[in-house]
């Protein structure tokens, strides 16, 4: 097999992206393969309004359906009783296009915990080696924020100003720090002003069904343009890769895919490959990429890939501010989404009786485009619709973020399960929360409690302990982690694999903890300097 | 000239946008319920969100938009169909607005499928009704989705204050 391209990359979101945006810059050429098609910003239903959307589905028009892709190609299961939410979306840029924005540096704490408290293996990289990486992509994507600085969430110089408060924000800010908890602002990697030649978000709130002028940080707008303009990224969607291919070593040599559109199988010749197609479509391809090299899956001799899956656990309470019930409604969508942020609190010297801890993200609050949280309130007809309306501009909302150990019995695999249409095995997902998730959870709750009762709010009837679908957090890691000991880890601190020198895996799979913290900034973080290692390798020849 | 009411306003933005979409809603044949259950889901739906200074859930058609959107999800559609063939049985549809807000109350009090049963059509209600012009910026005062220069904020000097 010959191959043209220095570099074959497997996806094309945060980590897919970022790859290709370096290595392009550094001179490298690249193909990328992608499972979906270009999704065409002016088909966004950014500012369709909620009647509108009735009409227009009457008359047989759909906004882009992001995530109904891989639930048809690749479909997974879980285990009876232990349901897990699986949100994915294949179409270039990946789930960039609809994302949170939620940026929060992981700091000095996230990685060193791990090696203190020995849950599973320690972080193989520091604060101090990531943090110019932090710089470097908050320069280049604008993320705004506020000028805090804690070991809990180390403070960035790159802020772009943070959007003001809402009403509600403001009172539950007051009421959270009354009760002694901080808060922040925001980080979110939207443009409150001009940045490098973009124009500013214009507050119309509706960026999860993506955003129309690319005021928010995405893969294509903000990545994979200059690397198509440097002329050396070629780009091909539809494209469903199965496997990585190996040679007698046991080196990668390729990839096998699947043309979308005419059921083709194909081969593709590499020299080196860089996997990023989320945290578990990435593991899946791996373990499907069985040899007499790799029985077990390419580079998975130590058994660890597909093993450890963690994200987060949440849950949401509804309250009534009693402040701001009845007043005039106001437009509340700023740049959608919590405009504050109340970091993790919990030092690990503090005697608790669990480890690692949460953060509570505050979306939703004041004046949304439904009225949802109705259902939750008691009773109908007049009084209740009253109720409704004075109640709407009062709303207030808290959503804590619970980090979830690793565990080994937490994985995805392949083994038994049915095939896809083109006959490669789809995905198990077994997920279950463990012992110290189950303390942690009436902690959170406890907190949510004083913050709402400090600043006077008024819950809406909510069952304590609930919790939100696992899988919900959409921060899914850990199957394919990062290490110094390759008995219990697939990739060293460059996410370069142990046992394949020449495969790269660079997506969430690599983090071998969580945090409580959403991981996007991070993986575009860790991808641009695992990249960076990558072109050093490739000019000195190493790789 | 006669001062046009805020209601009044309204039925006739209702009636417009209705025209545009629904023909008239009175005219709207159900396409997964029958007649009759759609008839009764009319008269349940505007017990939950009735008319006050702005139209009810089954002037704006919120009835027929549950049945549309039955179309693509019928998840709820047996719980639905049982409830209200019980409604029918039991007259709901000739009761008068006191005696329906009686029948309902004990719904909502109720445990197992009755209660189920008004949870539902309660959730489908606020979906739909909070969705239209109506609902959402007439009754609520929603002002969203338009491009600002500048988000203001919050510019008040709000307290939490004393509990009452």
């Amino acid at each position: 097999m010959a191959t043209d391209h220095d570099v074959l990359i497997v996806g094309s979101g945060a980590a897919g992206g970022m790859a290709a945006w370096n290595l392009t810059r550094k001179g490298a050429s690249v193909l990328m393969l992608e499972a979906g098609e270009r999704v065409d910003p002016a088909s966004f239903w950014s500012h369709v309004k909620p009647w509108e959307a009735r009409e227009r589905r009457r008359q047989g028009e759909e906004p882009p359906a992001f995530e109904e892709l891989p639930l048809r190609e690749s479909p997974y299961q879980t285990l009876e009783g232990h349901s897990f939410l699986l949100r994915r979306v294949w179409g270039v840029g990946g789930k960039t296009n609809i994302w949170g924005r939620v940026s929060l540096r992981y700091g000095d704490l996230n990685f060193s915990e791990p090696a203190i408290d020995g849950w599973e293996i320690p972080w193989p990289v520091t604060y101090d080696q990531i943090a110019p990486y932090y710089d470097n992509v908050e320069k280049l994507i604008g993320v705004c924020g506020g000028d805090d600085d804690s070991r809990f969430l180390p403070g960035s110089k790159h802020h772009l100003p943070p959007p003001n408060l809402r009403c509600g924000e403001v009172l539950l800010r007051k009421g959270a720090e009354k009760a002694g908890y901080g808060v922040v602002r925001g980080r979110r990697a939207v443009l409150t002003r001009e940045h490098r030649g973009r124009a500013p978000c214009h507050y119309c709130g509706a960026c999860g069904r993506g955003c129309d002028i690319g005021a928010f940080f995405n893969s294509p707008d903000y990545l994979l343009a200059d690397a198509m303009a440097t002329g050396r990224l070629e780009l091909r969607e539809n494209s469903i890769v199965s496997h990585v291919l190996c040679d007698e070593e046991g080196m990668a040599s390729g990839v096998r895919y699947f043309d979308r559109l005419s059921g083709e199988e194909r081969t593709v010749a590499a020299k080196r490959v860089v996997m990023a197609a989320s945290a578990v479509d990435s593991t899946r391809i791996l373990l499907n990429s069985k040899s007499s090299a790799h029985p077990n899956g390419i580079g998975n001799g130590s058994d660890v890939i597909g093993r450890y899956l963690c994200e987060q656990f949440r849950f949401h309470v509804y309250a009534i501010a009693p402040q701001l019930y009845g007043r005039a409604a106001s437009n509340d969508d700023g740049i959608s989404g919590g405009h504050i942020y109340i970091p993790r609190f919990e030092r690990p010297e503090q005697k608790r009786d669990y480890l690692r801890g949460f953060g509570i993200q505050l979306w939703g609050i004041g004046c949304g485009n439904n009225a949802g949280f109705a259902k939750r309130m008691e009773g109908f007809g007049a009084g209740f619709k009253d109720s409704v309306r004075r109640s709407y501009p009062a709303l207030i909302q808290m959503h804590p973020y619970g980090e979830v150990l690793p565990y080994r019995h937490n994985r995805v695999s392949v083994e038994g399960t049915p095939p896809d249409r083109f006959g490669v095995p789809t995905l198990r997902i077994e997920y279950r929360l463990g012992e110290n998730e189950r303390r942690m959870i009436p902690r959170m709750y406890d907190v949510v409690e004083e913050i709402l009762h400090s600043m006077r709010a008024e819950p809406l009837p909510y069952q304590r302990g609930d919790l939100d679908e696992l899988g919900a957090a959409i921060h899914e890691h850990g199957t394919c982690r990062m290490g110094e000991d390759p008995k219990r880890s697939a990739l060293n601190a460059f996410m370069q694999m142990h046992e394949v020198p020449n495969l790269f895996v660079v997506d969430g799979s690599a983090f071998p903890t969580p945090t409580e913290k959403n991981p996007t900034l991070s993986i575009l973080a860790f991808a641009w300097r695992s990249t960076d290692f990558l072109a050093d390798q490739m000019r000195t020849g190493k790789v | 000239m006669p001062r046009t009411t805020r209601r009044q306003a309204l039925v006739t933005i209702a009636a417009g946008l209705s025209a545009r979409s629904l023909a008239r809603p009175q005219d709207y044949a159900p396409t997964v319920l029958t007649t009759e259950e759609h008839r009764i889901l009319g008269f349940l739906v505007d017990t939950i969100l009735p008319e006050t200074d702005t139209p009810g859930a089954r002037e704006v058609g919120v009835h027929s938009m549950i049945d549309e959107d039955l179309q693509s999800d019928s998840s709820s559609l047996g719980l639905l169909r049982d409830g209200l063939g019980e409604l029918r049985e039991a007259g709901f549809a000739d009761m008068g607005s006191s005696e329906r807000t009686r029948l309902l109350t004990q719904y909502s009090e109720a445990d197992g499928n009755k209660r189920e049963f008004f949870e539902s059509v309660k959730g489908l209600t606020i979906d739909a009704y909070y969705s239209t012009e109506v609902g959402l910026v007439h009754e609520l005062g929603y002002q969203g989705n338009t491009y600002l220069q500048e988000f203001v904020g919050c510019t008040h000097d709000h307290e939490i204050g004393n509990p009452a």
